[in-house]
């Protein structure tokens, strides 16, 4: 038995192992378009990745210049300080529009190599230079009929299968010749269930690719935007963790976790001042004219509660007068928050580079909260006072996405994300800030 | 070709010089049209493989490291290529020969083959249901062994055992047919 075996074996091997089979010329020609075309594409992500990165340094540098936004000249409430004070207002009015596109990547067509003239070279045979394709085509017939029936057919499947394996009367023609029904043979049957096998296996490898985690850190420049809001945006980097679950194939649904921060930056207005000496007699004249920072007893977003040593509140009115000292102290109110966003994604192309729209809703929890004096090394001060611990924000993106494999993905989205509620519980203050980013990350799909 | 001539076409095929690209197909096409067709249907979708085996070969020139037989790495890929194709189509419903042993056909002891046709031999491989055609092709063609072919195919070791039995049964009786055709028109002439 054995030898059987190694005889059959050695009968094909020695036929078929050294095998050597000229192939059409349009396979070349269709292997070199597709590399050519893969060179385009390489040059066009190069192109966008670098436009990309290009976008995100400009607008990481030209919002820490302050120069990509509008800041509105005004200070803190002055409306405790005396008519004597004076401040010191710091404002630049510029504004710069970037723009930044995308090279559109050319599609090239490979073309389907359909009449193979093959000339088999083979060594050990004389008789075998001869056109092979047709008893291989003819060996092996269900194939083509499968494609071509497959082609042929435009309308659904079900369609098809009805109970007395006729073909519908909306398929039937409509001379009187023709319309014989026409009987499904045992063949055709197999057909139509190699083509329900077909669609269940690209419902199957839909379903395989349903779930993605997706890595993002990002760099988004936030501020908040009130009339009463005089200050500069902050800008801060962050990151997370987002699991993607596809409901469609243009669908998706996205949750996870992300680390942000939003604040504002109060250089500019502030103002410093001269305390009187507390012990001394309230005369003019006994003022310490020692150089001291006077800091507003709120900012837009609610109270201050100074946390910090030897800090002067400025709500302790009876210490201070008005002086014309200026000063060279900033302050930052910030407010990490941890995220956990909802958000519907719409694929709008999904080819290598694809192309999507996102939106949602998120919660975010406050986890830290405070008011940072950043001259010189940055110190905490203090912290705003009767902050609401869940707030809901607004989200939107368009994001690029290109395809390294298969399972991997890298991507870039820029997006815009907007408080719903103010941040703090009290009907006084009205503070919702904004966030404009781009997210960078790289995605995997199980 | 020579060692020397050829690592220099690799290198240059890795800096995607179109060029040398052509010429490491013109060298190697045929062979591994050869190793296609013996995991295809028929001409045509051996091209196909052909086709994309090349484009991942292009792709994944530069991981290759000069270590063992380039050719061979070659045709691991076209293998591999050929195995995507067949993951793929897996779920297409087999349509199984109908074959039946006949136990007083034995083996010819005596079959050469030169005396079949190497069309006859192919056409009687691609001829094989698809799993078995794989699994044969696979274990005496190119030398993968059970354990491989369990991996590759996501198939037992048992199955592919059976399935390289079926599968030369199969040949076996398509043999013994084509001698025993090739002899009766013989003696009518």
């Amino acid at each position: 038995m054995l030898d059987e075996n190694k005889h059959i074996d050695s009968l094909f091997a020695d036929g078929l192992k050294g095998m050597s089979v000229e192939p059409n010329p349009e396979v070349w020609n269709a292997i070199d378009g597709k590399m050519a075309a893969t060179r385009r594409k390489r040059r066009g992500v190069i192109i966008f990745i670098s436009a990309a990165l290009a976008a995100s340094v400009l607008l990481f540098f030209g919002v820490a210049n302050r120069s990509l936004f509008i800041s509105k000249p005004g200070g803190f409430p002055t409306e405790q300080m005396s008519d004597n004070s004076s401040s010191v207002n710091q404002s630049d009015d510029s504004e710069v529009f970037s723009e930044t596109g995308g090279k559109d990547k050319a599609d090239t067509e490979v073309t389907n190599v359909e009449d193979g003239n093959g000339v088999f070279i083979a060594e050990n045979t004389s008789n075998f230079a001869k056109n092979i394709v047709q008893p291989i085509i003819t060996s092996r017939e269900n194939n083509f009929e499968k494609e071509s029936l497959l082609n042929s057919i435009p309308l659904g499947i079900r369609q098809l299968l009805n109970a007395s394996n006729q073909i519908p009367e909306s398929l039937q023609y409509e001379h009187a010749e023709k319309s014989k029904a026409i009987q499904l043979s045992a063949e055709d049957l197999i057909v139509m269930n190699n083509l329900l096998a077909m669609e269940q296996s690209r419902k199957d490898e839909l379903r395989k690719n349903r779930w993605a985690i997706i890595g993002q850190i990002s760099s988004a420049y936030s501020n908040e935007e009130s009339a009463a809001s005089a200050n500069s945006g902050i800008v801060s980097f962050g990151g997370g963790v987002k699991v993607n679950y596809a409901l469609g194939e243009k669908l998706a649904l996205q949750t996870g976790f992300m680390y942000n921060r939003v604040g504002q930056d109060m250089g500019g207005s502030r103002m410093d001042l001269a305390f009187a000496d507390p012990m001394g007699e309230g005369e003019t004249n006994n003022f310490n004219k020692q150089e001291r920072t006077v800091l507003p007893s709120h900012t837009t977003a609610g109270n201050i509660r100074y946390t910090g040593g030897n800090i002067e509140d400025r709500t302790n009115a009876e210490y201070m007068v008005a002086s014309t000292y200026s000063s060279s102290d900033d302050l930052m109110q910030s407010f990490e928050t941890i995220e956990v966003p909802i958000l519907l994604r719409y694929n709008l192309t999904q080819k290598r580079l694809g192309v999507y729209l996102s939106g949602g809703i998120g919660a975010n929890w406050i986890v830290e909260n405070g008011v940072y004096r950043t001259s010189g090394s940055r110190q905490k001060i203090g912290e705003i006072e009767n902050l609401r611990t869940t707030n809901f924000s607004s989200l939107f993106g368009l994001g690029f996405e290109y395809q390294l494999s298969p399972k991997v993905r890298i991507g870039l989205e820029p997006s815009f994300k907007y408080y719903l509620n103010s941040i703090n519980k009290s009907g006084q203050f009205d503070y919702k800030p904004y966030s404009i980013g781009v997210h960078t990350g790289i995605r995997y799909n199980f | 070709m020579e060692n020397r001539e050829l690592e220099q076409i690799v290198k240059e095929c890795s800096k995607g010089k179109s060029k040398a690209q052509e010429l490491l197909y013109r060298e190697f096409a045929p062979k591994m049209l050869g190793v296609c067709l013996r995991y295809s249907n028929d001409l045509s979708e051996a091209e196909d493989t052909l086709q994309d085996g090349f484009i991942k070969v292009f792709q994944s020139i530069k991981s290759y490291q000069f270590k063992g037989s380039f050719e061979g790495w070659i045709r691991r890929i076209m293998v591999n290529t050929a195995l995507e194709k067949f993951r793929k189509s897996k779920n297409m419903q087999v349509v199984d020969e109908v074959w039946e042993p006949d136990p007083d056909s034995e083996p010819d002891e005596s079959i050469q083959s030169s005396n079949i046709p190497l069309e006859v031999l192919l056409q009687m491989v691609q001829g094989l249901p698809d799993r078995y055609q794989m699994v044969f092709s696979l274990y005496v063609l190119d030398g993968y062994t059970h354990n491989e072919i369990s991996e590759v195919m996501d198939i037992t070791v048992g199955t592919s055992k059976s399935n390289l039995a079926r599968g030369r049964a199969i040949l076996k009786q398509k043999v013994n047919d084509f001698l025993s055709e090739k002899e009766n028109k013989l003696k009518i002439c």
